[in-house]
């Protein structure tokens, strides 16, 4: 089972990542965070994710070619190819913080995850999480696979709080 | 000891003193190779040798480079000059004799060689020093605007038409001088010399024809070739086709740059006048016409006596606001700091403010000034934060969108967006600048250091860097949605 502090090394990666402008990135391949890039790729972080060997692919190759099969053989070299974007000279993605710690794991439920995507700040078991500010995500680990706070609430599950991204 | 040893080497010693070259020999720091001796590659050829110091061959070449006087030249030079000068000529030519002349001197060939046939009427830079003229500084006159344009156009048009008047006389010149070259006869009483000096300076033209016109009537009458009637006509008919050929060339491939004035003539025209040809000392300036009237500091009767000492000229036209618009702005100092700069005659105390502006419906500017006079920095700092006003984004008109933090050196200040009617709970100084700017909703935290003038900066910074929700859902591709106004449908600012 992957660690969940794969995911707040992603989240402090990405974050030096656009500080350094950098068009594409890789990230460790895991089941957590290969769900979390789907997710950020959904709420439009993202230009693109993509599963491949060390080598960077070009922007072309992620959004059209059929990614390489995982084998046995490969899985140690994969890496997962993240597209960043930019608009206006500043990065789409500019703050990823991970929430949950493999220590101190968040856990809502839909009440408090509806409170929290309202914007209040919310006492859970492990502490008092701050809501939402403008513009700002926060991904959930559900039994839905990793969601956006606000797709969380829509179908009514409540999960593990994995990070929070603006 | 080796006994095989060179005898050169033994022997060395005895012959060292013989030797011209040094024993150490020196190295060579080039690679090419070295010349065996200073001598010059070409063979000196002298004079003596080519047999050029024999006395029958210098009087040869003295006779035919400096010959003396002929009596005929004496004679012409009699005609030319006064005896005191044709004496200061032999002295002259006494005085240098011409075996030095032809040892020592030297023939020049140069191109800057003196070109001794001239008559010194113009001066030559190259060798003729430059005369110190004596010019005469004068008053120097302003005329006024009108009067200024009035002497200008007089004085271009006299000029224009002399350079037209004497263009026609040069085009009239060319065609008699055609004339004559064509019919060979003399009908013509002038020479070509004449001519051609008239063509040169067309101002000749007075001297030679208007002054020869009397005797010329005189010489007419009593004259052996009198000048029948036919051949008059046939003259002036020849000279007038040419003047009209003349002048269609004039007409064809006119040169403006004839007729124009000169840059000399312009200059003339100067303040100064001629004098600035010759003077690097200008003449006195008179009394400048000072700077009445250039300066606008009275009062500008779109304010209604309001401001009367012109001390929001600068800022109105900066802005270009009205000064009603600018009374009704909303200023004030907010930080006051008593400040010293050290020096070695001891501290110089001077007050320094940040002062806020505002118009009270989303502009807020800030402004910093420092003065020995508090009055004077608390003014400044007020114009200058009018002059720095920028937009703030207000969220329906009363607070800001979501939360924003600054934070500079120490101080952060935390910004909080609050529903309509929550009032503003904040510190005092971020009140003010709130209702300078037209914020009615907001809170505010600030959680560290408190100091005055960072915290206004602080809070200036988070105002004016507020998240714009629109460019978020550019960068991101999704479209946003303000759910309070889905809420109220619509029936929010």
């Amino acid at each position: 089972m992957p660690s969940i502090l794969n995911v707040a090394n992603m989240c402090s990666h990405l974050q030096n990542a656009s500080k350094a402008r950098l068009g594409i990135t890789s990230v460790k391949n895991c089941k957590f965070n290969l769900h979390l890039a789907m997710a950020l790729h959904r709420s439009g972080f993202f230009s693109s994710v993509y599963r491949a060997g060390p080598n960077p692919p070009t922007p072309e190759q992620m959004v059209s070619a059929v990614p390489e099969v995982v084998t046995n053989a490969n899985v140690s070299t994969m890496r997962l190819w993240l597209g960043l974007k930019y608009w206006e000279g500043k990065p789409v993605l500019s703050n990823a913080r991970a929430i949950s710690t493999p220590k101190r794991v968040l856990t809502a439920d839909i009440q408090e995850l509806g409170r929290l995507t309202r914007g209040f700040p919310t006492k859970l078991k492990g502490g008092v999480v701050p809501g939402l500010n403008l513009g700002e995500c926060m991904f959930v680990a559900t039994s839905r696979g990793v969601l956006e706070s606000r797709e969380a609430v829509a179908r009514k599950t409540g999960g593990v709080l994995m990070c929070r991204v603006s | 000891m080796s006994v095989a040893r060179p005898a050169r080497s033994l022997l060395g010693r005895c012959l060292s003193s013989t030797r011209t070259t040094p024993a150490i020999t020196c190295q060579q720091l080039h690679t090419s190779a070295p010349r065996s001796s200073r001598k010059s590659r070409f063979r000196n050829v002298k004079a003596e040798e080519l047999g050029l110091l024999r006395p029958e061959k210098m009087d040869k070449f003295q006779k035919a480079t400096f010959p003396e006087y002929t009596a005929e030249e004496k004679e012409t030079l009699k005609a030319k000059y006064s005896p005191e000068q044709l004496e200061a000529l032999e002295a002259g030519e006494k005085a240098v004799d011409p075996k030095d002349m032809i040892i020592q001197g030297r023939l020049r060939d140069d191109p800057y060689k003196p070109d001794y046939i001239e008559d010194y009427t113009v001066l030559d830079p190259r060798y003729d020093l430059k005369p110190t003229l004596e010019s005469t500084p004068k008053e120097v006159h302003w005329p006024d605007q009108s009067e200024w344009i009035d002497n200008y156009g007089q004085k271009m048009m006299k000029i224009t038409d002399k350079k037209t008047s004497d263009q026609l006389t040069r085009a009239m010149v060319r065609a008699m001088r055609k004339v004559k070259e064509s019919t060979g006869q003399e009908l013509i009483d002038l020479t070509a010399d004449e001519l051609n000096d008239i063509e040169a300076d067309p101002e000749l033209i007075k001297r030679y024809v208007i002054e020869e016109k009397v005797p010329e009537a005189e010489a007419t009458a009593t004259g052996p070739e009198f000048m029948t009637r036919a051949q008059a006509m046939e003259l002036d008919e020849a000279i007038d086709t040419e003047w009209k050929k003349e002048l269609s060339k004039i007409a064809e491939f006119s040169n403006q740059g004839e007729v124009e004035p000169t840059s000399l003539e312009l200059l003339e025209d100067g303040p100064a006048g001629f004098d600035r040809l010759h003077s690097a000392e200008a003449a006195d300036l008179g009394k400048v016409p000072g700077v009445k009237g250039l300066y606008k500091h009275a009062a500008d009767p779109e304010d209604m006596g309001q401001d009367d000492a012109g001390k929001f000229q600068e800022i109105k036209r900066l802005t270009g606001m009205s000064l009603k618009d600018i009374r009704s702005l909303l200023t004030k100092g907010l930080v006051t700091r008593w400040v010293a700069n050290q020096t070695r005659l001891g501290k110089v105390r001077s007050t320094s403010v940040v002062a806020i502006a505002g118009n009270g419906n989303g502009r807020l500017g800030l402004g910093m000034a420092k003065s020995t006079e508090p009055g004077v920095a608390e003014e400044t700092a007020q114009m200058l934060a009018i002059r720095n006003m920028k937009p703030i984004r207000r969220y329906e008109n009363r607070t800001i969108y979501g939360d924003v933090s600054a934070k500079v050196s120490g101080t952060v200040v935390e910004l909080m967006a609050r529903p309509p009617g929550f009032g503003l709970r904040c510190p005092h100084r971020i009140f003010e600048m709130c209702r300078a700017a037209g914020i009615h909703d907001i809170a505010a935290r600030i959680p560290r250091s408190k100091n005055p003038m960072n915290s206004v900066k602080a809070a200036y910074q988070a105002l004016t860097n507020q998240p714009d929700p629109e460019q978020i859902a550019i960068g991101r591709g999704k479209k946003l949605v303000d759910v309070r106004k889905v809420y109220y449908g619509g029936a929010v600012y």
